[in-house]
């Protein structure tokens, strides 16, 4: 302690000098830094954003601007009447319905089978519960594609061929689902349950007042991934829906938008910035639990 | 998003490509006898008989084809046909495919040009033979090569409906600045190339979309088989025949036009697939090469007064050679018929067919839309006529498929997995453009991976 007063009394200048240089360097660096990952970001910001920029005005430009060289990067003159022909022209009030009931069923069921099936395994204890696990598992490395015939015909012999039953029915369960809400389930410490069974608690009771709060950040985000993926199906509803007035979804209803305005690329953009509307709301109200749960963990 | 569906839809194709072979398949017989065509059915049924037709036309085609349609419906009321619209030709083969296994099918369904040998191999539908047979139904009056098309093994599988060809689309005030006559399009490929330098030269250019079919297409117009057994007609094609001299002289051409700098090159799908179209839009190009279907759309956009650089012309397709007589081989799609639906409804769909085939229907139909008229009578009535006068364009597409030679080689080829073959063409000639092979070598490489795609589907099939 006195050598170190002394040391600072013999030298004080030199001292407060290597002290604010060696301040001003970190500072510097630190600003280098700083500057360095908000450029890295700024780009890739760029990267991501752009092409739904550009999507936005040409869906906004007249029909001749779009070919136009240089492209315009500012509508100057919005057209904002090519939304509303693409919701006429293109029905989109009737595909995003559609689209809406199949993916809220989905996503509903989803959340209900995985919270239930992935609480089962994570604190019950019942024969064969590692190979159902497995089971469980394995499915997820069968593509959709592979099971989609069978699908098929199992939807049309119970009679749901082009019914929002049928559209929804091979999806209210997933593997994926089940092993997300399991890991979240084991991440509860045993001593909270036992607590809770000592209050008397029973399993539901635990399930819902305890172990599905806690796991919130995973449930949300397994309701935001199952959404995603209902919304955004193409083959299924392709195939599982027919007859004269097909039952058809927001992406096929795109397609078709898109087929029946081959020259009014603007058209088809704005029909495509609809049918992009719902999900954006969603990532909105969720984006918060989203990041959440994908950093999880992280830190610990 | 649509790349996305499309990959989902090829990916669920080939599936069930691959659970077709438990299919037995007989291969390479001779005019096999057709089935019988279930006319009595119609007759004896009572009441309206209801069927449907699976299409995917757009924007005005659609519309004419309703009105066509509508006509048919209200000319008669034994038969009620209910159009069902398809996001494309690929969404409809795929639905049409899962459809065999839970018997979600149409009655008529319009199928692209290239799914000939697939419809056959799913063994769902009725030959059209049959009933042209049963109801002695002339066909003289159609044009040879679109009829043939859809005739495989001497039988008539399907009848053409929506045809199309490739023609020259150049910009007669880029000819005339580049000291070329406006009026004297480039007949022949060496022709186009030379045209070609001479626009460079004067500041415009030539644009080439990269079409998988350009091969083919130049091969016919020499009178060259592109697969063995006549193009698939006789026997199930098992290789390619093109790597030839004629193959490479092709080859050789294309390499010198776009690698000589003088044709700049854009995707045939995709964001840039109408880029050598806009381009004579745009003044960047002074000639392209594409689809006669596409003469409508560019018409109506040139005349909107939005391009007042542009006099549009029409050519007829740059043949490979003048000494050789070839011809050029049809595209679009035709109009089959289920035979997994009831007797009535075959006997129906047959009916409605012979409608939209009729003189007047394909004269309303090429007006309508750009497609070809395919009946020689049809272009003797009013309708054509006067399309013919106010764009004489349309007549280019019609005189040039219904002249020149009409065999095997003109009439396209039948094969099993023909989009394959066509990106396997579309990689070499990549390859070749890139500067990464020689014509010869990617001429080679081209039909040594079409062997292979062709063997492949075969053999799945248990046809090998």
């Amino acid at each position: 302690m006195a050598a170190d007063r002394t040391t600072s009394a013999v030298a004080p200048e030199t001292t407060r000098a290597a002290i604010s240089s060696d301040a001003r360097r970190a500072r510097r660096s630190r600003r280098y830094r700083l500057t360095g990952s908000y450029t890295v970001l700024t780009v890739s910001a760029i990267v991501v954003v752009l092409p739904l920029y550009i999507t936005v005005v040409n869906s906004l430009l007249k029909e001749d601007q779009i070919a136009h060289q240089p492209p315009p990067l500012f509508p100057f003159h919005p057209q904002w009447h090519n939304y509303s022909i693409a919701w006429t022209q293109g029905n989109l009030g009737f595909y995003i319905r559609n689209s809406l009931i199949m993916t809220v069923c989905i996503v509903i069921a989803q959340l209900v089978t995985s919270i239930l099936a992935g609480y089962a395994f994570a604190f019950l204890r019942f024969p064969f519960r590692r190979t159902l696990f497995l089971v469980c598992l394995a499915t997820l490395m069968i593509p959709f594609e592979v099971t989609f015939i069978t699908n098929l015909t199992t939807v049309t012999s119970a009679g749901l061929f082009n019914t929002y039953a049928g559209l929804a029915v091979p999806f209210l369960a997933t593997g994926f689902g089940i092993f997300l809400l399991r890991q979240a389930f084991l991440q509860i410490p045993k001593d909270l349950q036992e607590a809770a069974l000592l209050d008397g608690y029973g399993h539901w009771r635990f399930m819902a007042r305890v172990a599905v709060p806690l796991a919130r950040p995973s449930v949300a985000a397994l309701g935001v991934f199952a959404f995603l993926a209902a919304w955004n199906q193409y083959l299924w509803p392709l195939v599982a829906t027919g007859g004269t007035t097909p039952l058809d979804t927001v992406q096929i209803g795109l397609k078709q938008l898109y087929g029946t305005q081959a020259d009014q690329i603007n058209v088809a953009l704005a029909g495509a910035i609809i049918a992009f509307v719902p999900l954006l709301i969603l990532l909105l109200i969720f984006q918060k639990q989203l990041v959440r749960s994908l950093t999880a963990g992280a830190v610990k | 998003m649509a790349t996305r569906g499309f990959l989902r839809a090829a990916a669920a194709a080939a599936v069930i490509l691959s659970s077709l072979t438990t299919l037995a398949v007989s291969a390479g017989s001779a005019a096999a006898a057709v089935p019988k065509c279930p006319l009595s059915a119609l007759t004896k049924s009572k009441g309206v008989v209801n069927i449907t037709f699976w299409e995917s036309m757009t924007r005005a085609n659609a519309t004419t084809l309703q009105a066509i349609t509508s006509g048919f419906n209200s000319s008669q009321s034994k038969v009620h046909v209910t159009l069902v619209a398809q996001a494309s030709y690929d969404d409809t083969w795929a639905k049409y495919t899962a459809g065999l296994t839970n018997g979600q099918l149409p009655d008529i369904v319009l199928l692209e040009d290239q799914r000939t040998q697939e419809a056959i191999d799913t063994q769902s539908f009725l030959p059209v033979q049959s009933c042209i047979d049963a109801s002695r139904y002339k066909t003289s009056d159609f044009l040879a090569r679109p009829l043939a098309y859809w005739k495989v093994n001497g039988v008539q599988e399907a009848m053409p409906f929506a045809v199309s060809n490739p023609i020259l689309y150049y910009n007669k005030l880029a000819f005339t600045k580049a000291a070329l006559n406006p009026n004297n399009p480039p007949s022949t490929l060496p022709e186009m190339i030379t045209d070609a330098k001479a626009l460079k030269a004067s500041g415009s250019g030539t644009g080439l979309v990269l079409d998988p079919w350009h091969l083919e297409t130049w091969l016919a117009t020499a009178n060259q088989l592109f697969v063995n057994h006549n193009n698939g007609r006789s026997g199930r094609a098992s290789a390619g025949v093109f790597n030839s001299t004629t193959g490479r002289q092709i080859f050789t051409e294309l390499n010198q036009l776009v690698r000589g700098g003088f044709a700049a090159t854009n995707p045939s799908s995709g964001p840039d697939e109408y880029d050598n179209l806009l381009g004579i839009g745009s003044g960047k190009y002074g000639m392209t090469i594409d689809t006669s279907a596409a003469l409508g759309t560019i018409s109506q956009l040139l005349n909107s007064g939005q391009y007042p650089n542009v006099q549009l012309g029409i050519g007829a397709f740059p043949v490979l050679s003048s000494k050789i007589q070839g011809g050029i081989e049809p595209g679009g799609s035709g109009v089959y018929i289920s035979n997994k639906v009831p007797p009535a409804d075959q006997a129906a769909a047959w009916q409605y067919m012979q409608w939209i085939d009729n003189t007047q229907s394909q004269a309303t139909w090429a007006a309508g839309t750009g497609y070809i008229p395919i009946r020689k009578s049809s272009t003797q009535t009013a309708t054509v006529q006067h399309l013919w006068v106010t764009s004489p364009g349309y007549k280019v597409a019609y005189n040039q498929l219904n002249n020149g030679v009409n065999d095997a080689a003109t009439s396209g080829s039948v094969i099993g997995p023909y989009a394959d073959v066509r990106n396997d063409i579309l990689s070499a000639e990549e390859a070749m453009f890139s500067g990464a092979m020689s014509p010869s070598a990617a001429l080679a490489s081209a039909e040594k991976s079409v062997n292979t795609t062709i063997v492949g589907y075969n053999q799945r099939l248990g046809a090998g």
